[in-house]
């Protein structure tokens, strides 16, 4: 069965931008993982649907401009923590400048992408409930995926 | 990762790196990738250590004729 769970996921980011957007141009690159993360969210792109109706026939239906999406990870914030101070610098960041993520999966597969940090608010909840971190990760590249070794 | 070069970095402040799981002290002077640097030294982790040698010069440019 090719089915995993969600644990042992993990999501990495880098300062450094890759020479070419491909698995090795993203392998060459050197990340910082996050720590703390408790769900790192969806990835994947979406096309805006564009229609049209004829006079005559069912509506027809277009794939228009792609959005790569935007990834909304959560983590209990640890101040210590080398991979949340760099995604908290990219938040911060008022520049274009773009970041370099990696989620991999259970099973070794990867998800390659760079994209900007819109903000990485912080929750607090109650009592009973850790301080957590909540960035917003426009991914403003097309996802590489690899495949688990 | 295929990030050989090391570079000697003086630790800023306290942190850890949930990936290799180390630890690392302010004031210590450790040695490790140029990669790793760059992404420590992009928030403010860690500086050049003061006896890093000093980047070679850029070769002269041809003049134009």
């Amino acid at each position: 069965m090719g089915s995993n769970t969600a644990v042992g996921s993990s999501l990495a980011v880098s300062a450094a931008t890759p020479a070419t957007l491909d698995a090795a141009g993203y392998g060459a690159l050197t990340f910082v993982e996050v720590g703390q993360v408790e769900k790192i969210g969806a990835i994947g792109a979406s096309f805006a649907k564009v229609e049209f109706q004829p006079l005559k026939g069912a509506k027809q239906k277009f794939k228009g401009s792609a959005d790569y999406g935007a990834l909304q990870p959560s983590y209990a914030i640890d101040p210590a923590d080398a991979g949340q101070t760099l995604l908290q610098t990219s938040a911060d960041d008022e520049s274009q400048k773009l970041y370099s993520f990696k989620v991999t999966y259970q099973d070794g597969s990867k998800r390659f992408f760079q994209g900007r940090n819109f903000g990485a608010p912080e929750t607090t909840d109650n009592a009973d409930s850790m301080l957590t971190g909540a960035p917003t990760i426009e991914i403003c590249t097309k996802i590489v995926r690899v495949a688990g070794a | 990762m295929s990030d050989t070069k090391t570079k000697r970095a003086k630790i800023v402040r306290d942190f850890t790196d949930a990936g290799t799981e180390t630890q690392f002290t302010a004031g210590a002077t450790v040695e490790m990738t140029e990669g790793a640097f760059a992404n420590y030294h992009a928030c403010g982790l860690v500086e050049v250590a003061a006896d890093e040698p000093a980047a070679p010069a850029a070769p002269a440019g041809r003049k134009a004729s």
